[in-house]
């Protein structure tokens, strides 16, 4: 096997909030990183987000998320930043090497250190009827109106109160798709009470309660079968699109071939890559940022892309100490008051736990602080 | 109406007084989550989220001049203008718009509630746009006073809400797959489980499953569950897929340097 | 259950026209692309599959001997489920192709159908 071979001191993987944040910040310090990213736009999941962002004035708040990403991405670019897209990391091996398929073909990047910043993938679950076309992830579906511009149907049923389905739900309405109702087996609606409001004020049926047991048809979707879990009843949908909107989990494949370490962690979405506060996994030079690191807020993405920039930077010797530990302090105290409030909370304690250890966690260690863990490789 | 509006709904009864004297913001906001993007919005310094970003938004309604930019940058779609000027039993409401139907004054259309029910017929009296390149639409209704607190949005046509037909006998449950790129059954694994299968990768070999194109991305977490069930342990600790290259599906022929 | 909700018949006229926020679409040059012999109408350079749901049309491929459609689950490039032959390629993913003039694609796995 005879590849091209290429090699630079900052590779990151991932052009999404935290990859793009993470590229600035190390330009910035003057280790203009390349970047990696399979898709065909920069801006990762904020290409496709129509709708106002939550944060502060640091994370674009109050700017659609595609405007967002525009603005990072040449902001990158301005700074000498390299973002080659439509890239694939095929592996990343224990030595450190990437293993790259792009427009130049397969190759293999030498990189003096690595920013994993692959964000999360849809989680789904098995149910009768659930490889019928018209069945599929919410994230499929936002995709469709809001980049490739076409409806996944005419008439949808969103399953999950998060803040995903209610987003969704309300950007396919946008798009001239008729919802009939989100779903949701919990008592209470898991996402912002105010996007729960802007669905129900267009008509939208938020159904507490209420289970996905089947989507039936011959061909496509032609109706859902959801079960009123008080009433011991069951309903019968006329939808030609069911919507899967039930939770995120880091996608780590990348880390677990390097042999970084993953802990369990339920409220940030599942096995993710261990990390300090300043985003070092527990392998030299190799640092994780977004929802790879557990799945937040872009806001969040974008603070912990940032820290990541920064530590980079530092442990190359790029950025004076004193200047890293100044702007890594600004950072993560902001971050401290996202991950304030009820929603933030559990998350902000679940990545305390997380970083309250030191160097490699080590079985016992980890037991006590209350992680589960195993190393990504064996 | 006046006699609703609590304290603790927000400074609405400030706002409610302060709206005779023209438009006024009122804020829908009761969870603390992290935003402030009405703060950086009002050109007055009249809303203040303090001491933190998740702090519930304040509004002075003496120094709110009703210019309406919060309400188009809330991402929550949460504020609205009250204007009680006419003094004459009706008011105008202001919300923000973001759905179809390129709504122009003159329009005749349903004012509705929080739960999306329509609480009268309006006309759009004006409409604005703020926000940047794709901005949000401000529309301003007349409505009753009495109804003015709780307007929530407009609708061109008020959809007849489906809750699903009742089903008179729930039907049985088909088998189905578990794995979607091998088809591997679900009853096919939990008889595999039954005949004392208790480790994913023995799993695999005896069932396929997850040998497909997205190499267990898509059933791990499942197989993961009905592995913890048949053990009785928790899902996590049942390990998972050893992940090898290539992550994402390639030619062979790209891996031995062709690029085609 | 009640009919004419948008359940059955695969209407043309699945693209989103005036956005509340996006506005029009970017118009991408009209093309036809072949599915199975049939012309289909296609803006270049959008991926394969988003052409296809375009025109309604949902079921990629059929698995288990022909007897289960599939179609697009996850729209990135993860599920594969949007797979389909390519003539002069072979097996591609069409939520990440994009379409080009004259591209002839096959639904695989159909019964009876080679």
């Amino acid at each position: 096997m005879k590849l091209r071979r290429e090699s630079h001191p900052l590779v990151v993987v991932g052009a999404g909030p935290a990859g793009l944040c993470a590229a600035l910040e190390a330009a910035e310090a003057g280790l203009p990183p390349l970047v990696l990213d399979e898709g065909s736009r920069g801006g990762g999941q904020l290409v496709k987000q129509i709708h106002r962002f939550f944060g502060s004035r640091e994370h674009g708040a109050g700017k659609r998320g595609f405007q967002i990403a525009e603005e990072l991405v040449s902001g990158c670019l301005g700074k000498g930043v390299e973002i080659r897209l439509g890239h694939k990391v095929l592996g990343f091996f224990p030595d450190g090497r990437l293993l790259v398929d792009g427009d130049e073909g397969v190759f293999v990047l030498q990189p003096g250190a690595t920013i994993l910043a692959t964000g999360a993938v849809e989680k789904s679950f098995p149910f009768p009827g659930w490889t019928l076309p018209g069945v599929m992830g919410a994230g499929a579906a936002q995709t469709l109106v809001n980049q490739h511009r076409v409806m996944p149907g005419k008439r949808a049923l969103m399953v999950g109160a998060g803040n995903v389905g209610l987003i969704v739900a309300y950007q396919l309405l946008q798009a001239g798709v008729e919802v009939a109702g989100v779903i949701e087996v919990n008592r209470a609606v898991g996402g912002y009470a105010v996007h729960a409001g802007r669905l129900r004020r267009e008509g939208v049926p938020i159904l507490l309660r209420h289970r996905l047991r089947a989507a039936e048809g011959k061909k496509e979707v032609e109706s859902v079968l959801v079960e009123d879990m008080e009433r011991g009843t069951w309903k019968r949908f006329s939808v030609d699109t069911l919507c899967l909107a039930v939770g995120m989990a880091p996608q780590a494949e990348l880390a677990a071939m390097r042999g970084c370490r993953l802990v369990y962690l339920s409220e940030l979405g599942g096995f993710l890559p261990w990390h300090d506060r300043a985003m070092r996994t527990d392998r030299p030079g190799v640092y994780v940022a977004g929802d790879l690191a557990g799945v937040e807020e872009a806001s969040v993405a974008m603070d912990e892309g940032r820290l990541a920039g920064l530590a980079a930077a530092l442990d190359a010797g790029v950025l004076d100490p004193g200047e890293a530990a100044e702007r890594m302090e600004e950072v993560m105290d902001r971050l401290e008051l996202l991950r304030g409030g009820p929603f933030g909370e559990p998350r902000r304690k679940a990545k305390e736990r997380l970083c309250s250890m030191t160097g490699l966690v080590t079985g016992g260690a980890g037991r006590k602080a209350g992680i589960r863990g195993r190393t990504g490789r064996r | 109406m006046g006699s609703e509006v609590t304290d603790e709904t927000n400074g609405w009864q400030e706002a409610w007084e302060a709206a005779e004297n023209g438009a006024v913001a009122v804020m829908d906001c009761h969870e603390e989550i992290p935003c402030n993007p009405c703060q950086e919005a009002c050109p007055n310094g009249a809303i203040r989220v303090e001491p933190h970003v998740c702090a519930l938004p304040r509004l002075d309604p003496g120094a709110c001049n009703g210019c309406g930019r919060c309400v188009a940058l809330c991402p929550g779609m949460a504020v609205f203008l009250l204007d009680r000027r006419e003094r004459n039993g009706f008011a105008r409401v202001t919300v923000p718009y973001e759905m179809g139907g390129k709504p122009v004054e003159g329009d005749v259309v349903q004012v509705v509630d929080g739960e999306g029910k329509a609480l009268t017929e309006g006309k759009i009296l004006k409409v604005r746009a703020w926000g940047g390149e794709a901005p949000t639409l401000l529309l301003t209704v007349r409505v009753p006073e009495e109804v003015a607190l709780k307007v929530r949005g407009v609708r061109y046509r008020l959809i007849e809400l489906d809750e699903g037909l009742e089903v008179e006998n729930a039907p049985p449950l088909l088998d189905y797959p578990i794995c979607r790129c091998e088809d591997v059954s679900l009853q096919n694994v939990r008889e595999t489980l039954r005949s004392g299968v208790r480790s994913l990768l023995t799993l695999r070999r005896a069932t396929r499953v997850g040998l497909g194109y997205c190499q267990g991305l898509f059933c791990q977490s499942s197989l993961r569950e009905e592995l913890a069930a048949a053990a009785g342990r928790e899902a996590w600790k049942m390990g998972s897929f050893r992940v090898r290259p290539p992550v994402r599906p390639v030619k062979l022929g790209r891996l031995g340097g062709e690029n085609a | 259950m009640k009919k004419g909700k948008g359940c059955e018949g695969k209407a043309p006229g699945m693209r989103v026209r005036g956005h509340p926020v996006l506005g029009e679409p970017p118009g991408g040059r009209e093309i036809t692309v072949f599915l199975d012999g049939k012309p289909l109408p296609a803006r270049e350079g959008e991926p394969l599959a988003a052409a296809l749901f375009a025109s309604g049309i949902r079921v990629a491929h059929y698995a288990a001997e022909g007897r289960e459609p599939r179609g697009p689950f996850c729209m990135i490039g993860r599920c594969t489920e949007c797979r389909m032959v390519l003539e002069g390629k072979g097996m591609v993913l069409t939520c990440l192709t994009p379409a080009e003039e004259g591209m002839r694609l096959h639904t695989p796995g159909r019964r009876g159908k080679p």
